[in-house]
Parts: C-alpha cells; sequence; structure tokens
C-alpha cells in the first residue's frame, strides 16, 4: 500500500567525520521514503522538500541557504516553535559575527 | 501486478552516474539503543572502522489536509569506512547504509548481510517496519560529453519516453520538470522519480530517482534476500531509462 506523506525535519549542527565536517545540517526525511543522505536533495521541483541541505559555514550563505529551504518547505506551518528553532539555530551561528535577526520575519 | 518490469540480465559497468544508494532498514523505537552500540560496533569494526555520534533534532510535521506537529530528539550513531563516502547510521528507529560512490552490489550485499546481521545480534527483538533500497542517479551531460569528446544531446542518453513533454508544449534545452509514479510490486511497491533539476551548480542535470520498499510485517532476516530481488528491480527501471551513449559512457567506450 501507498502511504500518505509525512515529513520529518531533523536539524544537527554536530562535527561530522564526513565530508559535511563543521557544518550545519537541516535535514528532511518523508516517512514515506527512503531517507536520503546529507547532501543529496530531492527529486522534486514543487513537492515537499525531501532530502537535506548541508548549509555553508558562512553567516551570509548560512541565513540565505536557510532563508531558501525554509521558503521551499512551504508545507510547514509557521508557527512559534519553527521561528524559535530557526532563530536559535541562526543565532548559535553567527552569534558575535553578525547581528540576529529572525528568518521568518523578514 | 501495476509495474511491469523487463527482465534484462544484470551487468557490471566501469562507471556510473549514482550520486547515491542507501539501504534503510526501520523499526519500532528501541529505548536501549545506546546500550547496544558497543556491541554493534564490535559486529562491523572490521568493515566500518569510524564512528562518531550526532544529535539530531527532528521536527515531523504533517502536509497540508493534516496539522499535527511533533518534535523529538534523536541520538544517530555513524560508523564510517576510512577513505570511503559509506556510511551505517544507527538510530532508535532505522539503521541504514549510505554509499556516496556505490561502486558495485559485490559491495552492497555483504555490507547489508553484516549490518542486519550485527542488529540482529546486538538486539534480537528488533521488530522492523519498512525495508527501502533507493538508488539516486545525476545524468549530468556536459560530463559525458566531455569523457567521450562527442557533442551529447539528452535523446542521446535516454531513452525518449522519460524526456517526452505533454504534447510536446516545451522543449528540453530550458525545461525543468519532474515527474513521480508509484505503483505496488508483489513485495512492497515502488516510486519513480526522474526530471531535469538543477544541480547545486545550476546546471541541468538529469535524476533517476528509484526508491523500491516493504512496508507490511516481515521478518528482519528476510532483508538479505530482499535486498538481492530490490536491486534487480531498480537495475530494471535504470535499463529501461537509459539510452546507447550512457551505457557506452558507463562501460568506459569513448
Amino acid at each position: 500500500m501507498i502511504k500518505s506523506n509525512i515529513a520529518a525535519l531533523a536539524v544537527s549542527s554536530a562535527p561530522s567525520f564526513a565530508r559535511d565536517a563543521a557544518r550545519l545540517q537541516l535535514r528532511v526525511t518523508g516517512v514515506f521514503e527512503t531517507s536520503l543522505p546529507a547532501g543529496i536533495g530531492p527529486t522534486s521541483l514543487l513537492d515537499a522538500g525531501t532530502g537535506s541541505l548541508t548549509v555553508a559555514e558562512s553567516p551570509g550563505d548560512l541565513v540565505r541557504s536557510a532563508n531558501d529551504y525554509v521558503r521551499a518547505l512551504a508545507v510547514i506551518p509557521i508557527d512559534p516553535e519553527h521561528d524559535a528553532l530557526v532563530d536559535r539555530l541562526v543565532a548559535e551561528r553567527v552569534v558575535g559575527t553578525a547581528k540576529k535577526r529572525s528568518l521568518l520575519r523578514r | 501486478m501495476p509495474w511491469t518490469l523487463p527482465t534484462q540480465p544484470h551487468q557490471r559497468f566501469a562507471r556510473n552516474p549514482l550520486a547515491a544508494v542507501i539501504a534503510q532498514l526501520r523499526f519500532d523505537p528501541i529505548l536501549k539503543i545506546a546500550a547496544g552500540v558497543p556491541d554493534f560496533q564490535g559486529k562491523i569494526r572490521s568493515r566500518f572502522s569510524l564512528y562518531e555520534e550526532r544529535d539530531v533534532q527532528v521536527v515531523e510535521v504533517a502536509l497540508p489536509g493534516m496539522d499535527s506537529v511533533r518534535t523529538r530528539q534523536v541520538r544517530e550513531h555513524r560508523f564510517g569506512v576510512r577513505n570511503e563516502p559509506t556510511t551505517v547510521v544507527l538510530g532508535d528507529q532505522s539503521v541504514a547504509l549510505e554509499y556516496l560512490a556505490h561502486q558495485h552490489r559485490d559491495v552492497l550485499f555483504p555490507d547489508v548481510a553484516l549490518v542486519v546481521g550485527a542488529l540482529k545480534s546486538s538486539f534480537p527483538d528488533v521488530s522492523p517496519t519498512r525495508f527501502g533500497l533507493r538508488y539516486v542517479n545525476v545524468i549530468d551531460r556536459d560530463r559525458v560529453a566531455h569523457d567521450t569528446g562527442k557533442s551529447t544531446a539528452w535523446a542521446d542518453l535516454l531513452n525518449a519516453s522519460f524526456l517526452q513533454m505533454p504534447a510536446g508544449l516545451a522543449d528540453l534545452e530550458s525545461t525543468r520538470f519532474a515527474v513521480e509514479i508509484a505503483s505496488e510490486m508483489p513485495v512492497g511497491a515502488m516510486t519513480l522519480r526522474y526530471g531535469l533539476l538543477p544541480s547545486p551548480e545550476g546546471r541541468l542535470v538529469f535524476r533517476l530517482d528509484v526508491d523500491r520498499y516493504r512496508e507490511e510485517t516481515f521478518d528482519v532476516a528476510d532483508v538479505e534476500n530482499t535486498v538481492q530481488t530490490f536491486a534487480d528491480d531498480v537495475f530494471q527501471v535504470f535499463m529501461a531509462a537509459a539510452g546507447e551513449r550512457l551505457l557506452s559512457w558507463m562501460k568506459g567506450q569513448p
């Protein structure tokens, strides 16, 4: 039976022995599909953004990439919990190097 | 049986367009997963000698029409191979083998047997819920043209039916498209996704993404046989899509 779609957004910033070492990872996994590794995007143009994205270390790149990513995930309802999560991740990365600003309230 | 696959004999190629191959077994939550990790590692360390932990925050959200949001913390245990982009990822609800430079199934099958054997031994009561084998091909026209020294069109690389625009409404030179086909098999199901999509560098590449899986109740001991059947099915889909120029390139021919 073909299952309905439930997506999962996974976020990790831990170091890695792989090529994504010392980078922030944003990962979306659908329970309806075999999960993709970090760095492999979805085979999709407009559907739910399942897959992975490794975001560059540079704060400017990080904000731009994260903003694109959140915009792509239009299926995710924007609620305070998500807003706080993204803000916290950005703050962790840009603290001391740039002024923090909410991605979702731009 | 909605999918009708050809039955070509398996071939091994000198090179392939695979960006990733993933074999993933999901199971009901095991809360004591961390306690079994040392034993699990001992059983796979001969092949996967590297190790790291990764804390992941998961936010599970529903698609339109559903309204639940759930968050949870997951600790992933990752086992790697030195000088090879191959990783085993063990969590409390899944174990996955990820290849970012897949060579051939003679590596995949023993790895799956090793990992599943370790899982069964370290967590005897594991209760599987899903097994999936996914091959993601990224066919780069420019790379084939460079390697072969021949001007290459998409029609040289792929079966025409995989490139067809409905009613000829668009050409292939400046068009992005993606198709998803999901249907059942005698055991489990298969989802095929393909299309012309932008690469991270912004160039158009053709992605052929085959996800073969089963979700009904099954014994974890079946996985070793299942992965071989699924790999055969994925191969048939690839061969149905591949054009002559792509196959020549894969054989290392000019």
